[in-house]
């Protein structure tokens, strides 16, 4: 496809007996916020060093604009920015220094770029101050205000707002819609602030051990955690048989353990329980769930999750 | 690589670490003239004086100046990982590399330059050069002298790269240089015979040391007259193991980088 600018092909990465990626494949087209979403060690991190020609894949290929050769790679990287893990800067130099240095590194010849990204990221005003005195914030601005300098087409960013105050996470997060949407900027995000992503992403990947569990849009997500009955009874085949009889639903799941997601009649909870009830089955559990990312997240990696989104009404066992 | 090169010269110019390299090896000639007490007057010091006299107990001090920097321009970056920015703009590993060895080399030039060359240069032109040394000879050995700077700092640029720490490189450096000292002394001494070992730091010692010399009755004045001559085995030898083992450094450094992950 022409928009995809990013094409990885069954990448892996090993460190001795250790699996990092583990034939990961994903693509990313221009114009997407793109969200890499995992546990800690699930290879997030990993799959960015190797966007950025900072590990060397064990095998598996790369495509960045068409380039996939070492020289191709450096070339096409001269057209993203990354910010990966904390962001690098001298301690002993102002964020001023340390971003005039990345300019000359850069070869950007217009001397007012650094102004500008400080006057953006709101560190216009740190003087000379050193960045070993920076807070966590401070920091995490001055790495933005990198991948910003040299006006990228891609930006890779790791937990950019990790350590950021509410009003920053909103600023950070304006400022990146603003560039997806002005000028057209890629953005290949991850994030363990999972909200905060599903305000920000058109796309999702969910990674874990080193595998891509799923990929899926943002609107494919929002099908997948739109509001759901869930029901459990003490006979979940005929609490379905009853349900598509009599009440004739149609948009339903079956769940692993058999008990039923009914997508519809969400305002008749009464209706449903009691035409179960006077049919003889008996609901053990009818809750109404709206599941968020972070939901669809935990129950994807496996993990146990404290479900506060979930307003339960738990039904107790009649006795018969 | 040529940008990161012009970041790096930004970089060490605020580096007060650099800074002091570099100051102390402005006042380390200064200093030993001045605490003195061979009974050379300092205002009838000709440049020749000064080489056949001095300049050969400065080397130890140009071998220390070559390990601080050289871990330093190579490593610094390491230890805050702002190098990595440079490979995720797009520059190759190879210019990434390059652009620390070339400056490397160019910043011990410009130490050995001050420490050694720049004070000759003063003295010649306070007092001339003198009849202690032959110009030509003393020129040959000076220009001889950056094959073996050009050595030692490719093999410290390939310890720091490996070491990936510029600190850590230091220690291992400086023990590897009084190691190879040691092991130069220790050959000549159980062997009974005086040698160059050309991939040793003593080979920049001998290169400006003056051990055989007579004393001239020349316009009026008792002059000591050195032997000044380089013999072709040292000078030879000097050239060939410096850029071997140079060049050597430099393609290991190089592959080692580009196959290690960041």
């Amino acid at each position: 496809m022409s928009d995809v600018i990013i094409d990885v092909y069954n990448l892996n990465k090993q460190y001795m007996k250790q699996t990092a990626l583990n034939n990961v494949s994903f693509q990313i087209k221009q114009g997407m916020i793109c969200g890499l979403i995992g546990p800690n060690g699930a290879g997030k991190t990993t799959i960015m060093k190797s966007l950025g020609g900072l590990i060397l894949p064990t095998s598996g290929q790369i495509n960045i604009y068409g380039e996939t050769t070492q020289e191709g790679l450096s070339r096409a990287r001269s057209r993203m920015s990354f910010m990966i893990e904390t962001p690098y800067a001298k301690e002993k130099m102002s964020a001023r220094e340390n971003l005039e240095k990345q300019r000359l590194q850069k070869g950007i010849p217009d001397k007012n770029r650094v102004e500008e990204v400080l006057e953006t990221v709101g560190l216009s005003d740190t003087g000379k101050k050193y960045v070993k005195n920076f807070s966590l914030g401070m920091r995490q601005r001055l790495g933005i205000a990198n991948a910003l300098l040299g006006k990228p087409e891609i930006m890779v960013m790791d937990e950019p707002i990790n350590g950021l105050d509410p009003e920053g996470i909103v600023e950070i997060r304006e400022m990146l819609l603003k560039l997806n949407r002005e000028q057209h900027i890629t953005i290949i995000i991850s994030s363990h602030i999972l909200s905060e992503l599903s305000l920000l992403c058109t796309d999702y990947i969910f990674i874990n051990h080193g595998q891509i569990l799923q990929s899926l849009t943002a609107e494919e997500l929002k099908q997948k955690c739109r509001e759901y009955y869930h029901i459990h009874t003490d006979n979940d085949a005929l609490a379905l048989a009853i349900l598509q009889e009599q009440c004739h639903v149609t948009k339903y799941d079956i769940d692993e353990d058999g008990s039923i997601k009914l997508y519809e009649y969400l305002e008749d909870l009464r209706w449903i329980s009691s035409t179960l009830y006077n049919n003889g089955v008996i609901p053990v559990e009818l809750s109404m769930n709206k599941a968020n990312l972070e939901q669809y997240y935990m129950d994807m990696v496996g993990e146990e999750y404290n479900v506060e989104y979930n307003e339960s009404i738990k039904i107790p066992n009649k006795k018969r | 690589m040529w940008n990161i090169m012009k970041a790096l010269r930004y970089q060490i110019k605020r580096d007060n670490y650099s800074i002091i390299i570099l100051i102390l090896a402005f006042l380390i000639p200064v200093m030993s003239l001045l605490l003195d007490d061979s009974g050379v007057e300092l205002s009838e010091m000709t440049g020749s004086m000064y080489v056949s006299g001095y300049v050969g107990e400065m080397y130890a001090f140009v071998l220390i100046a070559i390990v601080l920097l050289t871990t330093r321009i190579t490593g610094w970056d390491y230890n805050d990982k702002t190098i990595n920015y440079e490979i995720m703009t797009g520059h190759s590993k190879k210019e990434v590399f390059g652009a620390r060895a070339i400056l490397s080399i160019l910043a011990n030039i410009l130490v050995y330059g001050i420490m050694m060359v720049l004070p000759m240069i003063v003295f010649t032109i306070m007092n001339g050069w003198g009849k202690s040394l032959l110009l030509k000879n003393a020129v040959i050995r000076y220009i001889l002298m950056i094959f073996p700077i050009f050595r030692i700092t490719c093999i410290f640029v390939l310890l720091t790269v490996i070491v990936a720490n510029c600190y850590i490189a230091l220690v291992i450096g400086y023990a590897l240089l009084e190691g190879t000292i040691i092991f130069a002394m220790i050959m000549e001494e159980m062997l009974d015979k005086t040698f160059t070992i050309q991939f040793a730091a003593t080979n920049m010692e001998k290169m400006l040391s003056f051990p055989s010399y007579k004393t001239q009755f020349i316009d009026g004045k008792d002059v000591m007259v050195f032997k000044s001559a380089v013999s072709g085995s040292l000078s030879g030898g000097t050239i060939i193991a410096s850029l071997i083992f140079g060049m050597a450094a430099l393609t290991i450094g190089n592959i080692y980088f580009k196959q290690h992950d960041m």
